[in-house]
């Protein structure tokens, strides 16, 4: 574990708390879909911290072996969103997550 | 090899498709794609027919001498699963044939569908957490792609809206494997097992969030209207039917009855969330007028039904909820494929706008008659006897009033139901609807042949039970025993 | 040196959520992720490194600069004043996760789990194996969806 190895092993884990707030803050507020998606990142980020992290310096053969996973995840649920904006802004000229809202209720 | 071969075929066929559509754009694409699901639902009769009955099967694959750690697992729920999801990728293939020709080429469609099928195969046949969950999310890819083939406005909101939660809801379920790897080591379902009393507590609460976003329980529910509205009309088949069973209420149960321990405190957590789903569900259903938008909210009621049964966790309520899982997944993808044949034929599936199309579309209004009668526990139908079994395992750990609501929820599902169909296919007709046809032949066969299944699923649900439910049922039973055995061992 | 690392990338992170063009936060995020890779290699991690700052900060910031391109650079969203409330959250959030990482432990002493005997190269071949199945199928649904999006879009916008 970080903790015995590196001696510093709580700033590792509020580095992974902070980074899925500050994600989780980005869904919640704001509403450019780009932004949604920097959020996504952001998450992402922190899994990847903690897998590495967490696994220091035992299982770090089989965590870079899931993070690499994760990240080729990470490229085709991203670039599935971006062509979905790119196609929502060539059918309305506006990338507002709220001007969607016509599905409501 | 041989369970291999419900991943590898599916992935291969779809790799060739946009191949071979250069050579002929619309019959070799059908042709194959539906070759490949009546493949796919023999070789599921056949295992069940090869299979001893109960234990875990393991298929280790070799290449050349050596082996690869290619490991598929069958037991008794797997096999389930798999039967429901050939069955229901059949029916929607050959619906497709020429359902989807408004909308997109046939061989883009039919290749996200295999690998959405292929990848639905691969979580239920995985023995690890973390392949489970890459399997989990190349259907949600898949299935972001096809809601955003309405090509409407809609359909790209409704698609992006449901990528954001869904892709929130992996963060989650990868949060909890993250935690368990880091405690445990490992990420296979057997080794984490063993060790369940030590699985951190923030993995199950992780787990329960991701894997109810997956499967629209309440409040986890608000991608499912949104996204099947504009879709088109196989696509909610597919998730409804077969995406949110598998993601969710498979995942759920795999996690929560063969990973970490069966306690009690996930048990009343199942049963509250499954019991709001199912209540809320019904009356928001209520006031709906889009016919598309009325199934999904009467999907977020019925797969409560599920959860609330599986969570009871006494052995009649998870053959009631395996049992609803099955027949749930046959009526509703009937219902949403009827919902498409409509908007197919008139162009709009507003049910103000529509309305006397019994006399036009003889076929669509009867089958739609039995998938409601179905949705609603009518007997001889299958949903009677599921539903009827749920009811009676309430009654038989004294939860009364859960009885009663599930009771009353399935008269406001035959309700509104009822509603939709007087409104839209009895009654006048409408001066602009006057020349509509019947729709073409192979969605027609596809929508009798569900509606076929519903009967006969009905009168020979006792043989049913016993050949694919009951073993799929041990296996979750098992889990149960094994958790109440550390808790007396342990206390 | 860790801590300068860590503060690094929760810097940059927040920043790329708070910038008003699009671009620049665009660009937060890429150094965000070099700061991530350069954590991993120095946890011994040097093939997720390289992919992180490869991939991560390469290839979907490229995406990512390809849509705004096609966007508008500018955020013309109008947020209300969310940074003070977003700092204020913030203190209240990193003083109950701070107490409670530091007082009970939420690292808890893994199981003794032997070292690996094998290196990275066989553990992602040999015991991961399925894994590559897994990988394969995204990687095809991907390519699948963004073809199916790509024909939409141009037969409708265009």
């Amino acid at each position: 574990m970080v903790n015995e190895a590196l001696g510093s092993g709580w700033m590792y884990s509020y580095s992974v708390a902070a980074l899925i707030f500050i994600g989780v803050y980005c869904l919640i507020a704001r509403r450019n879909m780009v932004r949604l998606l920097i959020g996504l990142e952001i998450i992402s980020k922190a899994i990847c911290l903690l897998i590495i992290s967490g696994a220091y310096p035992h299982k770090i053969a089989m965590a870079q072996a899931l993070v690499i996973t994760v990240i080729v995840i990470e490229v085709c649920v991203t670039a599935t969103g971006l062509a979905l904006i790119i196609n929502a802004y060539r059918q309305s000229g506006s990338i507002d997550i709220r001007e969607f809202s016509n599905l409501r209720g | 090899m041989f369970l291999f071969i419900f991943i590898a075929v599916p992935v291969v066929v779809a790799g060739f498709l946009p191949i071979l559509s250069r050579i002929s754009r619309k019959f070799l694409p059908d042709v194959l794609a539906n070759l490949c699901f009546v493949v796919l639902l023999a070789a599921t009769i056949t295992t069940a027919n090869l299979w001893p009955g109960g234990g875990r099967f393991c298929h280790s694959l070799s290449w050349f001498g050596t082996s690869l750690n290619i490991s598929p697992v069958l037991d008794g729920l797997t096999l389930l699963m798999l039967f429901t999801i050939s069955i229901i990728s059949l029916a929607v293939g050959i619906f497709s044939i020429q359902y989807i020709e408004k909308y997109t080429s046939p061989a883009i469609y039919y290749s996200m569908l295999l690998v959405l099928v292929a990848s639905m195969n691969g979580i239920v046949l995985s023995s690890d957490l973390f392949t489970m969950y890459i399997f989990i999310e190349a259907a949600g890819i898949s299935s972001y792609g096809l809601v955003a083939l309405g090509k409407t406005k809609q359909a790209t909101e409704g698609a992006f809206k449901y990528l954001v939660l869904s892709a929130l809801a992996s963060s989650f379920i990868l949060l909890g494997i993250a935690g368990v790897f880091i405690k445990i080591g490992t990420t296979s379902i057997k080794e984490v097992a063993s060790f369940a009393d030590i699985i951190p507590k923030i993995s199950i609460i992780l787990f329960l969030a991701g894997f109810g976003l997956k499967c629209a329980l309440i409040p986890f529910h608000f991608w499912m209207p949104d996204a099947y509205t504009s879709a088109p009309a196989v696509l909610p088949a597919m998730s409804s039917g077969l995406f949110v069973k598998v993601a969710g209420v498979y995942a759920m149960c795999r996690v929560f009855f063969n990973v970490s321990g069966f306690n009690p405190s996930v048990s009343s957590v199942m049963v509250y969330l499954g019991v709001i789903s199912i209540l809320v569900g019904a009356l928001l259903a209520l006031g709906q007028s889009r016919l598309r938008r009325m199934l999904a909210y009467s999907s977020i009621s019925q797969v409560g039904y599920v959860i609330l049964a599986i969570g009871i966790g006494t052995p009649l309520g998870i053959i009631g909820g395996l049992l609803h899982l099955l027949y749930h997944s046959i009526f509703k993808a009937l219902l949403f494929l009827n919902s498409g044949a409509v908007e197919y034929a008139t162009g709009t599936d507003e049910s103000t706008q529509l309305g006397g199309l019994g006399a036009n579309m003889p076929f669509t209004s009867t089958t739609n008659i039995v998938g409601i009668l179905s949705a609603a526990g009518i007997p001889p139908f299958n949903g009677f006897w599921s539903k009827l079994i749920i009811v009676i395992a309430l009654v038989q750990v004294k939860m009364y009033l859960y009885a009663f609501i599930a009771v009353f929820a399935s008269v406001l599902t035959l309700w509104y139901l009822l509603l939709i169909q007087r409104r839209v296919f009895f009654g006048k007709i409408k001066e602009n609807l006057k020349g509509i046809a019947e729709i073409p032949f192979w969605m027609n066969l596809s929508m009798v042949g569900l509606a076929l299944a519903c009967l006969w699923t009905g009168l020979s649900f006792a043989p049913l039970i016993m050949k694919w439910v009951l073993p799929a049922a041990n296996v979750l039973i098992e889990g149960v025993r094994t958790s109440l055995n550390t808790f007396i061992i342990k206390g | 040196m860790d801590i300068l690392l860590l503060s690094g990338v929760m810097l940059f992170a927040g920043l790329a959520v708070f910038l008003k063009d699009l671009l620049k936060a665009v660009i937060c995020l890429m150094v965000s992720s070099i700061f991530l890779g350069i954590i991993f290699f120095k946890l011994s991690a040097p093939y997720a490194g390289v992919f992180e700052i490869s991939v991560v900060a390469g290839l979907i910031m490229v995406l990512f600069i390809l849509t705004i391109s096609l966007t508008g650079p500018e955020d013309t969203v109008v947020e209300p004043a969310s940074m003070g409330i977003f700092a204020f959250l913030f203190v209240i959030f990193s003083c109950v996760a701070l107490f409670k990482i530091l007082n009970s432990g939420v690292i808890h002493q893994c199981l003794p789990l032997s070292s690996e005997p094998h290196g990275f190269g066989e553990v992602l071949w040999l015991s991961r194996t399925f894994d590559m199945v897994g990988q394969i199928s995204v990687i095809f649904a991907g390519v699948f969806v963004l073809l199916a999006i790509v024909k939409a879009g141009r037969k409708n916008g265009k």
